[in-house]
């Protein structure tokens, strides 16, 4: 899932600095599950503007609508008679929901609570890790089910490099190194010879190379 | 579809709200709890005294340590509710007229209700007193008669009116009362003492249970010798035996057919008896009273080899050779009542083979239409708080006849909440439980005062702070659930399980609340921890420049102080953990000088875990205080070290914010 985090309060009331009454604007989905921006998220990111502006003599009102997700059209005018008579939108979906509103919403003032950080999951209560590059081109077969296109600083498909050292990327001794992981795997897999094999350079036109992607279902789009 | 109560509740014949009553005494409300036990049951008093109660041997809190102690907490409550009560509502008059035959719980209950539903109850008592049994048997040492005449008056002040004096079947039949009236209920009880067709026991120092206590009980001196054998192995057997001791007996045995373990006395009224110097021969049945020269000299008795046969009904067997001979000059019995059946007297009503009223046990009707029948007359020999039940029902049956509906008041199906999982069992924090104090026996068995002597407040506080509050735990608003998994993760007690979305199974959820502080998606919501509640508490101050103190519910006695203090707002919550970062921004929105969040001392908490979770919690709060322009020095986690006294740290707290 899309794991996202809240920004700064203060960035984000700057952003609707001039406006008397915002709708934040929550979602059901992925912001939900990593606990950023599902109902109990954006009745306090209101709670907590609104003492804000408050404090500055500013005061703000607003108004909150959780939907089931904001990265479908569908899930979107319900939200139609709320945002009449607001300033501004504020959305805590990640980057997608954020547009699916700008869109719908032309004349409205839209803006992001969320930092959107990457296709993840969580390691545990608080905690969530990237997993995920989004390359369009998935080798996980080929590296013990452990992705080096995100894993591995660098993106290298025929790792370790040399800055691998004792298992940890030479970036940093809290990151593990991508390649060691994949290394340790497929040993224990007995499938190490597999590794002999010279990737060939990676197509990265199928990632966000090859410009805005897209996919369309013949079976499935009607007429 | 079947109603699921908490245990205690379920084996309530009339399902007191037990639950209810416990939380209003540990947020000290004492007078809502009162209401809540009366709501149920016209005799609160004096239930809070003689009930044995079933509900506290269903206590799921005895999977934990011990159960609760109930009735100790409902005689609290009594005590402490005091005078002052409120009315009873009535219905509009009806028009319609209703005759009771006999003043004991079963036929006060219903004409009680009867009154309220606007009818005219009219109960005819041939004692010159209300209460039956309550009145005339019950040792008065275990039930003072204020208790029945407390409630006596609550009832007579519904509109039941009283006839007293008046033998029905004698004075007035029952075929008269139907002609004047427009349903008859029949609840006479249980009123004669059985006897034994076995030689000597026509001997007339040969007496009954129920005249010898009548006698005792008002004040009489029942003519007993000094070495006094009573037959019978119930309940009542144990108050002969207690008032013969208290009479100045000698030496008091209790003979009965059933071995020690399988008598039907409840434990502690035979453990009470023994320490009051009782002796208890088990396991004997009587043959003969011996007499010489028209005097007792002994009762014969055979050894018993078994009480119940293969299906398990009563037919004593019994060891062909083997006789005791217990000397003695009294034989009491004490071997189970039976109707006096004088008040079918030209009635009309059908009897059976016995001679005894026919009746429909579960419609309460008779061989009259417009006759109905409640009480141990019709259910037999049980606890009083049965009989209350009978007459409910009695009562909503007539009124279903009185307004001609043809579905008679339908059963409700309920079932109890099951056993508290071992995992989760083991988790809560163990309390001793508070017992009621009493008199030592050495003392008690002197005379006839009443030797329970009542819980203090700071124990009852206590003890009904260790109710488990089953069943009012979590439930998911299922369209809001995302299955993130976050309850499952901060439960202490494991019990959230994720399939498909989040389900609390009832038998485990303690219904802390501190899943529903976590959950992202406000999925969760809680009876016991009230978030409406909490929310308008909040908003109750409407600006007002005050200190706001979420603290645990009626448990943290220190807390009294404070509530009292001027400026104070304590909102209360099943746990401090479950506190939610929207409440105290919300409170500082509602103008809040300071929020205190009052914390447990070590080990005081009655939930189990979640302290780091409120740490992080009142963390983010703090942080996110700052960077909105608030000092977080405003938000006060107040964490009492051992001997250190919160109210007086709050108030500390409180000037430095005003
Ligand atoms: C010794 C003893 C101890 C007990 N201890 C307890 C205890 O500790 N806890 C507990 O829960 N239960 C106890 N019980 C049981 C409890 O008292 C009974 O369950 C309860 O009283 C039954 O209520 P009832 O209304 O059916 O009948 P009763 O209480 O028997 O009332 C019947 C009433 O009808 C009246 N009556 C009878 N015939 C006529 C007539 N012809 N005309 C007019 N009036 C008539 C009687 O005088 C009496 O007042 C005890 C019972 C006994 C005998
Ligand atoms: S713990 Fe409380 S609610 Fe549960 S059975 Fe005992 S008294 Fe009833
Ligand atoms: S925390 Fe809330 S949203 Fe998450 S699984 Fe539990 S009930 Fe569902
Ligand atoms: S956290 Fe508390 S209320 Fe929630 S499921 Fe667990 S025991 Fe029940």
């Amino acid at each position: 899932m899309i794991i996202a985090q809240q920004k700064n309060i203060q960035d984000i009331a700057a952003m609707v600095g001039d406006c008397k009454k915002v709708l934040l604007a929550g979602c059901g989905g992925c912001v939900t599950v990593c606990l950023s921006g599902g109902e109990k998220e954006t009745e306090i990111l209101a709670a907590a503007l609104r003492l804000m502006k408050k404090q500055a003599g500013q005061p703000l009102a607003t108004v909150t609508y959780t939907a089931t997700r904001q990265c479908e059209p569908e899930f979107i005018p319900p939200m139609d008679e709320l945002v009449r008579d607001v300033d501004a939108v504020i959305s805590l979906a990640c980057g997608v929901g954020v547009q699916y509103l700008a869109e719908r919403y032309k004349d409205k003032w839209i803006v992001p609570a969320m930092d959107t950080m990457f296709a993840g999951g969580a390691t545990g209560f608080g905690s969530w890790e990237e997993k995920c590059g989004l390359c369009g081109d998935c080798v996980l077969h080929r590296t013990g089910g452990i992705c080096p296109v995100i894993r591995c600083s660098k993106s290298i498909m025929n790792g370790p490099c040399g800055g691998s050292q004792h298992g940890k990327c030479e970036i940093s001794k809290e990151v593990d190194c991508a390649w060691q992981l994949i290394y340790d795997r497929m040993k224990a897999l007995g499938r190490l010879s597999e590794l002999t094999v010279i990737q060939p350079p990676k197509d990265w036109s199928k990632a966000r190379d090859g410009g805005p992607r897209r996919i369309l279902r013949e079976d499935l789009i009607k007429g | 579809m079947t109603e699921l109560l908490p245990p205690c509740t379920n084996a309530c014949p009339v399902n007191t709200d037990v639950r209810g009553y416990l939380a209003a005494i540990a947020r000290r409300d004492y007078k809502e709890a009162y209401r809540l036990i009366r709501a149920s049951n016209p005799f609160p008093s004096v239930c809070a005294w003689v009930c044995p109660h079933p509900c506290e041997d269903n206590c799921r809190r005895a999977g934990v340590d011990a159960p609760l102690s109930i009735r100790s907490l409902k005689r609290f409550a009594v005590d402490a509710a005091g005078a002052n009560r409120q009315p009873d509502e009535r219905a509009q008059p009806t028009g319609k007229k209703v005759a009771v035959v006999g003043a004991g719980p079963g036929g006060l209950t219903a004409a009680y209700d009867l009154a309220r539903l606007g009818h005219q109850a009219v109960v005819y008592e041939r004692n010159q007193s209300l209460g039956g049994h309550f009145l005339t048997s019950l040792p008065t040492y275990r039930l003072p008669r204020e208790m029945l005449q407390k409630d006596v008056e609550e009832i007579l002040a519904a509109g039941v009116q009283a006839r007293t004096g008046i033998n029905v079947g004698r004075d007035v039949t029952i075929a008269r009362l139907k002609e004047e009236y427009d349903a008859v209920i029949i609840g006479v009880g249980l009123s004669e003492s059985k006897g034994l067709p076995l030689p000597g026991f026509a001997n007339p120092g040969v007496m009954k249970a129920l005249t010898f206590l009548h006698e005792a009980n008002t004040g009489g001196k029942p003519a007993i010798g000094s070495s006094v054998i009573v037959i019978g192995g119930g309940d009542v057997a144990m108050d002969v035996a207690r008032t013969a001791v208290r009479l100045g007996a000698g030496a008091v045995t209790v003979v009965c057919l059933e071995f020690r373990d399988i008598m039907p006395a409840h434990s502690w009224e035979i453990e009470e008896a023994l320490a009051e110097g009782v002796s208890l021969i088990p396991g004997y049945g009587p043959v003969e009273v011996l007499t010489e020269d028209g005097a007792i000299t002994g009762l014969k008795t055979q050894k018993v080899k078994s009480v119940f046969d293969q299906e398990g009904r009563f037919n004593p067997t019994y060891e062909p050779t083997t006789f005791q001979t217990i000397p003695c000059d009294t034989v009491i019995l004490a071997i189970g009542q039976g109707a006096d059946n004088s008040f079918l007297y030209d009635s009309g009503l059908a009897v059976n083979a016995r001679g005894s009223l026919e009746t429909d046990r579960k419609y309460l009707s008779t061989s009259l239409s417009g006759v109905f029948t409640c009480g141990e007359v019709v259910t037999g020999p049980g606890p009083a708080i049965a009989a209350v039940a009978s007459g409910h029902r009695a009562a909503a049956l007539v009124n279903d006849y009185l307004n001609g509906n043809k579905t008679a008041a339908c059963e409700k199906e309920t079932q109890a909440i099951g056993a508290l999982p071992e995992k989760v069992a083991e988790r809560v924090p163990r309390r001793s439980r508070q017992e009621m104090p009493v008199l030592p026996a050495g003392e008690r068995k002197k005379n006839f005062k009443p030797y329970e002597l009542g819980l203090d407040e700071e124990a009852a506080v206590r003890e009904a702070g260790r109710c488990l509050n089953c069943g009012l735990g979590a439930q998911v608003i299922p369209e809001k659930c995302a299955a993130c998994l976050t309850c499952q993760r901060v439960c202490p007690y494991d019990v959230p399980v994720i399939e498909g979305m989040a389900g609390m199974p009832v038998e485990g959820c303690q219904a802390c609340g501190i899943c529903a502080a976590f959950c992202p998606g406000n999925a969760i919501t809680l009876e016991n921890l009230d978030e409406k509640g909490v929310t308008s508490a909040i908003a109750s101050l409407g600006g007002a420049k005050s200190l706001v103190v979420f603290a645990e519910r009626g448990t943290c006695a220190d807390l009294k102080k404070v509530s009292s203090l001027e400026n104070v707002l304590v909102v209360s919550l099943s746990t401090v953990r479950a506190l939610q970062l929207q409440w105290i921004l919300s409170a500082f929105e509602n103008g809040a000088a300071g929020v205190v969040v009052a914390g447990c001392r070590e080990g005081e908490c009655r939930y189990a875990g979640g302290d780091e979770l409120l740490k992080s919690l009142i963390g983010r709060a703090k942080n996110l205080l700052e960077s909105i322009g608030l000092s977080p020095g405003r938000l006060y986690y107040c964490l009492p070290e051992e001997g250190e006294d919160p109210a007086g740290l709050i108030a500390g707290f409180l000037k430095e914010c005003l």
